[in-house]
């Protein structure tokens, strides 16, 4: 069941690249959830709360992501595992065009209104944007709207379209 | 353009980051605490919007932490009354087979059934500030547990790893030296204490944090 959720949550945070590395990334999250239990049953007496154990998971998730990272970058040209056969070469240049340009337009925001359209974009609701922030709601939902909209009238005039 | 092609397209951003990276354990505090340092927030979500591994790094941390948080709510819900009324049942049976136990047995030691009661009922609290500074001693607290003969302290890192492993205090006070501290800033520390009495046995404090600020 942890195995199962802990797969699941991994795949849908991985950045795309790394997918075909998707079992390597767990096997260094389980070998740290065991690694840490021990330490939690000799120091606590007491089994790792699964709170903990995800938090375990993510660190040692991070950490192999970076690794990983790090061994992409040494390697020209990228390693066939880097393509997951979904998208042309032009297809993925065009996305990562739309990307950076998204990026560039969030620098240009207001400070709060890039914050909500940044949550927006990373895929958090409005109240979970309010939490992330300290927010209202109220305030939330309308720093998000406002972020949203500057955002793509700066992409527009920059003629992107995704 | 909709809000999720603008979703997909920011997730699609593929580049390596060229600055130095922020501490998983950072992140993971943001995402599952709810106070959070002033301009903390701010900060880890303006790194979101300039830098895509920091991104992507984000993004796995709100799966993880949604999925902490479905274990955490699961652990804490309180059960059904349906659920709950065989439990209740088999607490006065219990309770009433304790009782009937201890009026057929003479206390060895007039004292031994307080010293029971005392640790039974002994619930132990943090007394000190959720948070230290990185340069200096750091004193941890507790309520003083009754008949307590000393106490026993457990600390460690955010990975678990012991930084104190059960130093022994007859005080209800801890003193953490600012070397322990030094070069922790960001981090929470986990501590515990248990309570040691003479014939009974010990009652261990929950888990409590300390956060390590900046000087």
């Amino acid at each position: 069941m942890f195995e199962a959720r802990l797969r699941t949550a991994t795949r849908r945070g991985c950045p795309r690249w790394a997918l075909p590395h998707l079992d390597d990334i767990l096997q260094q999250a389980r070998a740290a959830i065991h690694d840490a239990s021990v330490r939690h049953r000799r120091t606590f007496g007491a089994e790792l709360p699964p709170s903990h154990q995800w938090r375990v998971a993510y660190t040692a998730t991070i950490d192999e992501i970076r690794r990983l990272s790090i061994r992409r970058s040494e390697q020209l040209p990228p390693e066939p595992a880097d393509s997951d056969g979904a998208e042309s070469p032009e297809q993925r240049s065009y996305a990562s065009q739309i990307g950076r340009a998204i990026r560039e337009c969030l620098s240009r925001l207001s400070v709060m209104r890039r914050h909500g359209a940044t949550l927006r974009l990373q895929g958090h609701s409005i109240k979970e944007a309010a939490r992330v922030l300290g927010w209202s709601t109220k305030k939330a939902d309308n720093m998000i709207y406002r972020g949203m909209d500057d955002l793509r009238t700066c992409l527009e005039r920059k003629g992107v379209k995704p | 353009m909709n809000d999720d092609d603008l979703v997909d397209a920011f997730a699609q951003l593929d580049e390596a980051s060229s600055i130095p990276a922020v501490d998983p354990a950072r992140t993971w505090d943001a995402l599952t605490r709810a106070n959070h340092a002033d301009g903390e927030m701010a900060a880890l979500v303006d790194r979101v919007a300039r830098d895509p591994a920091y991104a992507a790094e984000w993004r796995i941390g709100v799966a993880f932490a949604a999925e902490a948080e479905r274990d955490a709510s699961r652990v804490e819900a309180p059960p059904s009354a349906r659920a709950r009324w065989p439990w209740i049942a088999a607490a006065i049976a219990a309770g009433l087979a304790l009782t009937w136990s201890l009026s057929r047995r003479a206390p060895p030691d007039a004292s031994a059934p307080d010293a029971v009661r005392a640790a039974k009922s002994a619930k132990i609290e943090a007394t000190s500030p959720s948070r230290a500074r990185s340069n200096e001693p750091a004193t941890l607290s507790w309520t003083p547990v009754a008949r307590a003969k000393q106490y026993r302290v457990f600390v460690s890192d955010n990975q678990l790893r012991p930084i104190i492993d059960g130093e022994a205090t007859t005080d209800e006070r801890f003193s953490l030296d600012a070397a322990v501290l030094t070069g922790r800033e960001g981090e929470t520390l986990l501590w515990r204490v248990e309570a040691e009495f003479a014939t009974e046995p010990p009652v261990a404090s929950p888990t409590f944090r300390v956060f390590v600020s900046p000087p």
